[in-house]
């Protein structure tokens, strides 16, 4: 049984609309997604991106995302995996504030779509993992509208059962 | 953009060798006996220039490009999944959590064989190897989903399944398994108590009984250094020549002296080469897709193509 929830922020209320380069609003948005575990409990994936602001040259974008598993079973393992792309050209760069570090396109006038893709696990029993950084494209006058995407991928593993269970949550 | 998978119609051919469902008759027979194996197991597209490579993190069968590192197509989405063993195999189970529909297959670089489907309400999954005997474990369901007991099996040379034991409620979860020797051994969960017991049986003899071997562990993981049973809290292999940070993909080739284990490390995932002898890591790679191990050489898939290790000289 998949229990998806789509929200749109509004904006507004929330003093978080930006005017974009073209004029269009950047508003907060989110998405969970839940999924019935073997043996128990639910698992809800999530993921949050803020509006877009300007710093300087760049484009920025606050996201957060998480795995939270709630029932009573005991956690083996808890993840995120999760992907945040983008459209750019003329050699910009893209980042997520991850160790990783961030990618540049090709030197090209057209528009080159790249994601960067993250890893965070708890293996302590803990029954949730999530993880908050902003993503950056610079120079913004590179960045295509609009085209920021983002994916994050839960997964729990708990005691005693081999299945995995999975959930996918998208903006 | 992912292609268009294809189910595996093998299982059309091979469930009437090896299942006593699929044993009556011909291809109608076969298929109102067991169509959930027919319609849920699903291998990739695979393009030219690329192989399959099993990807133990995601727990998906992939088309990838030993070249460049491209990943063509995938088994992924839905609730379906690849299992394989802690230990050199191209034997896996594959099947869907919800569906069901599983069977244990043998993976080659261009073909995906069904070795023996499991019944319709039943799902297997791989407990131990020693690249000759090979045990799975069991987890029948009732009509609702709701599961109903497990038992450990052993795949025979004409692809049946024999019983070893035989476990009824949440007290008795068969969790993890591993061969030393003659010797199975394997883990059993106890929600009610949180605590895992491990027991041992002949390998070679179905009949007898179990022996209690360890009892209150943290965790159910358990692996082996040559004759040695090693065992896990969770986040530490011990038992060996030293203590291993290894939470659960981990591979022991003590032949080789040489753990691989996949795990991330702060953002990235990590391939990392670990010496028994010291528990050091002697390589690491990120990008990891997959990897084999042939003789002493480690064959890592990672994002950007084939890198390949000497391990001898990891293990020096």
């Amino acid at each position: 049984m998949v229990v998806r929830l789509r929200r749109i922020i509004a904006g507004v209320g929330l003093g978080v609309v930006i005017a974009t380069a073209t004029g269009i609003p950047a508003s907060a948005v989110s998405d969970d997604t839940r999924v019935s575990v073997p043996g128990g409990g639910t698992l809800t994936s999530n993921i949050w991106r803020g509006g877009q602001s300007s710093s300087g040259n760049t484009y920025k974008w606050d996201y957060q995302v998480s795995a939270v598993y709630s029932g009573s079973q005991k956690v083996t393992s808890i993840r995120s995996t999760w992907t945040l792309g983008s459209c750019l050209k003329n050699s910009a760069s893209w980042s997520i504030g991850v160790s990783t570090g961030g990618i540049t396109v090709g030197a090209g006038s057209s528009w080159q779509c790249k994601s960067i893709t993250a890893y965070w696990v708890n293996s302590n029993g803990a029954k949730s993992a999530s993880w908050r950084s902003t993503a950056v494209a610079a120079p913004s006058k590179y960045y295509q509208s609009g085209s920021i995407y983002g994916t994050n991928v839960a997964r729990v593993y708990t005691k005693g059962y081999a299945q995995p269970k999975e959930a996918t949550a998208s903006v | 953009m992912i292609a268009p998978r294809r189910a595996v119609l093998l299982s059309l051919v091979l469930c009437s060798l090896f299942t006593a469902a699929c044993s009556s008759g011909g291809a109608p027979e076969s298929e109102s006996a067991a169509p959930a194996s027919v319609e849920r197991v699903v291998v990739p597209a695979l393009p030219a220039g690329h192989r399959y490579v099993f990807n133990p993190w995601d727990q998906q069968l992939v088309a990838y490009d030993p070249a460049t590192g491209d990943v063509a197509d995938t088994s992924g989405g839905r609730e379906l999944y690849y299992y394989g063993f802690p230990t050199a195999s191209t034997l896996y189970t594959v099947g869907d959590t919800v569906e069901r529909g599983f069977e244990v297959v043998e993976v080659g670089e261009h073909e995906v064989t069904t070795v023996v489907a499991a019944a319709a309400n039943e799902a297997i999954f791989p407990l131990a190897t020693d690249g000759v005997q090979a045990f799975f474990v069991i987890y029948a369901y009732d009509e609702a989903g709701a599961e109903q007991g497990r038992r450990i099996v052993r795949l025979t040379t004409e692809g049946g399944l024999d019983t070893f034991a035989s476990f009824s409620g949440p007290s008795e979860l068969v969790d993890k398994g591993v061969l030393v020797g003659d010797i199975l051994y394997y883990s059993v969960y106890d929600a009610t108590t949180d605590q895992h017991t491990v027991y041992s049986i002949p390998a070679k003899d179905p009949g007898a009984a179990p022996a209690v071997v360890l009892e209150g562990l943290e965790s159910g993981e358990l692996y082996a250094d040559e004759e040695v049973l090693l065992t896990s809290d969770g986040a530490t292999v011990s038992g060996g020549e030293a203590e291993y940070a290894c939470a659960s993909l981990c591979w022991f080739y003590d032949e080789l002296d040489i753990l691989i284990r996949i795990s991330t490390q702060e953002e990235e995932l990590l391939l990392s080469v670990i010496r028994m002898e010291d528990g050091n890591v002697a390589d690491a790679i990120s990008g990891v897709v997959g990897f084999e191990v042939h003789e002493s050489t480690l064959r890592v898939h990672t994002a950007s193509g084939d890198v390949t290790f000497d391990l001898a000289s990891d293990a020096a």
